[in-house]
């Protein structure tokens, strides 16, 4: 078949629809591994786009290619984990082994070595994207084998059988995956085993304002991160006037060591795709979507799978599909998510209008987290009263913590909200601690002395994450890898969030390089504070975050790092170096 | 005559916008040389400081070594030194080089752009020329700098208000409406 019968098919398949817009490049991506010019102007004549407006959405994602970028396509996760984990020595080893560096692609065409953000593998780090396949634990040796064996011919999907395929779903057919799911402490509620549909079957049994009410009273707040009230935002969604609202489970998980999404997607999709139907029950929806990130594709077919074997469950109309994003972690904002799911740069919305008035396709939308929707099964299935048995007046249930860092064993725990950081640090054994990064990059960071504190919505609230640094580490280096994270997923729209960012990690490199003055300090908090007020959403409006609370947490961390006399007049300006390139281009040239 | 105060100015890798909006202030440059006298600056065309300065006024970025020593020295004899414009704040324009090598920059300056002059091959170097720096330098990450007027280039108003407001002693905020550009 040639390309242009191929792309028409594409688009056909997808209804010459320019909301599905991802679906359609990743699709056309399949082939070659890119997208070329002529695929986008066969698909811009067929869709009625600009070329430039098809490259203004594909340039947004971090997997979307438009030059040849290998057939295999490696993606190095960077987030601090792996770094601790030994990033360094697999991503000097994969430039070893292909003759490439990060960014390029083999003169044969066979490997192109990329990175990105968390993937989502922080308890088993480091770990690698290949086509999206994952590759966990990796060092020296493992990267050796991956590149030999690709380049035998081996297929991915044999190679991963060759590493050892991963406990309990994972090892299943339809997943297929050396993941493992670290489930260190399953807890009593969450968790517990239900009987499919049982939740929803209870449910149907009352009108939607009381299942709604029953939500409401259960206190659930959302486990995405914001904590909104769940009960609170679907009675907004249905206040709603509307020919049609929709239900989206965000299954984004982008903040870097949160892996607790995967764990539920993996072992327990009944009860979140339960969790919708309860929803879309409340809410009058009769479609569904899940937003899953595509560092999670390998979980895709299992997932359809699943949203099939519950249809038998369902006594009503309810459509229910997945929607691939392409690698984007501001993608998790729910806003930008229903961006991306009608096709277009995931870039936050202004708000209000709110989703739960104009969400998906303007219409009105309920946009919950995985963990909120498995919440949902459970309190029909076990009632609001033991759900509330868990937790703080406030803070209601329990929640997953996705443990990883300087601990002895990281992984998953069901924990009760209002738990005591202290209670925590021993349950996950941690090593020698320093500091806690609660609630991930976009979180709070604490010092490990403080074992009173709690997490809770009165405390420490957090969308999961907990990142433990030992004594050992350097915070500094930590800082600055978390602020590279927001420098790089940035999404651009707000100028205090674009350069505002990167001029809080240059003040960090200048007390990293011993540079900084006194005064650096107070700029830390000015340009904290114009990056929170300025920015339009949450990304923006917490990223300084962690500076701020890390200055506050480790006083004498900035303060030691000022050298003596720096405060001078004259600041460090070394004009060999800067005229080093100079003299050199005039040597070349002469 | 003692008690005037005694200014210094210098464009570095500026375009001397800065200096001629200095010069905008039209009747008040009166009311200005009754207050202060000149220095080093391209206005009497001292080239070296003949004795301190209250107030140094710099226009542009630091684009070559030699701005760094003049830089230097401008902060050396200055009790209070002054950024003035986008240039000395940012690198201005010239700091549109920054992310294009040095090499590119000067092929495209005396090789083959439309001004160079055909048929020659020659890079203009000396030991008496400056030597190109890596990048264009806000003036900030050389020395320290106390206030910043922002503008390209700022307006009269702004430099006289920023100027008599210090000279008097009585610099408070200055009026949102003369550093507000969009
Ligand atoms: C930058 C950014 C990234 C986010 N990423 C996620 C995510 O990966 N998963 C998620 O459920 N919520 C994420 N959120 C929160 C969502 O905007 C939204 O609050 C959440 O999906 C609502 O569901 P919940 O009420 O069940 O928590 C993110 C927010 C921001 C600002
Ligand atoms: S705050 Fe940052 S990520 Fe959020 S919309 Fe603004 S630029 Fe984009």
């Amino acid at each position: 078949m040639d390309r242009a019968t191929e792309l028409a098919g594409i688009v056909q398949k997808f209804k010459s629809d320019r909301t599905r817009l991802i679906d359609i490049l990743w699709a056309a991506q399949e082939r070659e591994g890119f997208v070329s010019h002529f695929d986008l102007e066969e698909l811009g004549r067929l869709l009625k786009l600009s070329v430039p407006a098809l490259r203004e959405v594909m340039s947004f994602y971090h997997f979307f290619r438009d030059q040849p970028s290998g057939r295999f396509q490696i993606y190095l996760d960077t987030s601090m984990i792996a770094e601790m984990n030994g990033l360094s020595e697999i991503r000097d080893e994969f430039e070893r082994q292909l003759g490439v560096k990060v960014g390029q692609t083999s003169p044969d065409g066979q490997f192109g070595l990329f990175e990105t953000s968390c993937i989502g593998m922080s308890d088993q780090a480091p770990a690698v994207l290949i086509n999206l396949v994952p590759f966990t634990q990796l060092n020296r040796q493992k990267v050796n084998l991956i590149v030999h064996r690709l380049r035998q011919g081996v297929e991915l999907k044999d190679l991963v059988h060759e590493f050892g395929l991963g406990d309990a779903q994972n090892a299943n057919s339809s997943v297929h995956s050396m993941v493992r799911n670290n489930l260190k402490k399953p807890g009593s509620f969450m968790l517990a085993s239900v009987v499919p549909g049982a939740g929803l079957k209870k449910s149907l049994a009352h009108s939607a304002d009381e299942v709604i009410d029953t939500v409401t009273a259960s206190g659930l707040r959302g486990r995405g991160g914001a904590g909104f009230p769940t009960g609170k935002k679907w009675a907004a969604c249905r206040s709603f006037q509307a020919p049609k609202r929709y239900v989206v489970c965000n299954a984004d998980e982008g903040e870097p060591g949160t892996f607790k999404d995967r764990l539920l997607l993996t072992e327990y999709p009944a009860l979140v795709i339960e969790g919708m139907a309860i929803a879309a029950h409340a809410l009058g929806a009769r479609e569904g979507i899940i937003y899953l990130r595509a560092e999670y594709k390998y979980l895709e077919a299992h997932l359809q799978q699943e949203i099939e074997r519950f249809r038998k469950h369902l006594s009503f109309e309810f459509d229910l599909r997945i929607q691939l994003g392409a690698g984007a972690y501001v993608c998790g904002e729910e806003s930008a998510l229903l961006e991306s799911m009608e096709g277009k740069r995931g870039e936050p919305r202004l708000r209000p209008p709110f989703p739960v008035e104009v969400g998906y396709l303007g219409m009105p939308t309920v946009v919950n987290n995985v963990e909120t929707f498995a919440l949902v099964t459970q309190i029909f299935n076990q009632g609001v009263g033991t759900f509330r048995n868990f937790g703080t007046p406030r803070s209601p249930g329990v929640r997953l913590l996705s443990v990883s860092g300087d601990v002895a064993h990281p992984g998953i725990y069901e924990i009760p909200w209002g738990i005591k950081i202290g209670d925590v640090l021993s349950m996950v054994g941690a090593q020698n601690p320093l500091m806690i990064q609660v609630g991930g990059p976009s979180g709070i960071a604490i010092n490990a002395n403080d074992v009173n504190r709690e997490i809770s919505y009165e405390d420490l609230p957090t969308g999961g994450s907990f990142m433990v640094f030992s004594k050992d580490r350097d915070l500094f280096a930590i800082l600055s890898n978390f602020m590279t994270f927001f420098v790089n997923e940035s999404c651009g729209n707000c100028t205090p969030c674009r350069a505002g960012n990167v001029a809080l990690r240059e003040l960090l490199r200048r007390f990293i390089g011993g540079h900084a003055r006194s005064e650096d300090l107070g700029h830390i908090d000015s340009w904290a504070s114009i990056v929170k007020r300025g920015s339009r959403c949450g990304l923006g409006g917490s990223s300084p975050n962690v500076l701020t609370t890390v200055k506050a947490a480790f006083p004498d961390l900035f303060v030691n790092a000022i050298k003596p006399g720096a405060d001078s007049l004259f600041f460090d300006f070394n004009e060999k170096a800067a005229t080093a390139d100079y003299d050199r281009t005039i040597r070349e040239m002469k | 005559m003692a008690d005037k105060k005694v200014v210094a100015t210098v464009s570095l890798a500026g375009c001397f916008g800065c200096h001629m909006s200095m010069l905008d202030i039209d009747l008040r440059l009166l009311d200005l040389v009754q207050l202060v006298r000149f220095d080093r600056s391209p206005l009497t065309d001292i080239k070296k400081f003949t004795e301190r300065a209250a107030i140094g006024l710099i226009e542009g970025g630091v684009c070559n070594d030699e701005n760094v020593h003049v830089l230097r020295e401008f902060r050396l004899n200055c009790d209070v030194l002054i950024s003035v414009g986008e240039c000395a704040i940012m690198g201005g324009l010239p700091a549109l080089r920054n992310d294009i090598p040095l090499r590119e920059c000067l092929e495209e300056a005396y090789l083959t752009g439309p001004t160079a002059v055909q048929g020659q091959r020659i890079i203009p170097h000396h030991v008496d020329l400056p030597k190109i720096l890596d990048r264009v330098y806000p003036c900030h990450e050389i020395v320290k700098i106390d206030y910043y007027l922002p503008g390209c280039p700022p307006s009269a108003d702004l430099i006289w208000a920023a100027l008599s407001g210090l000279l008097s002693g009585k610099l408070d905020t200055l009026p949102r409406e003369l550093v507000k550009y969009d």
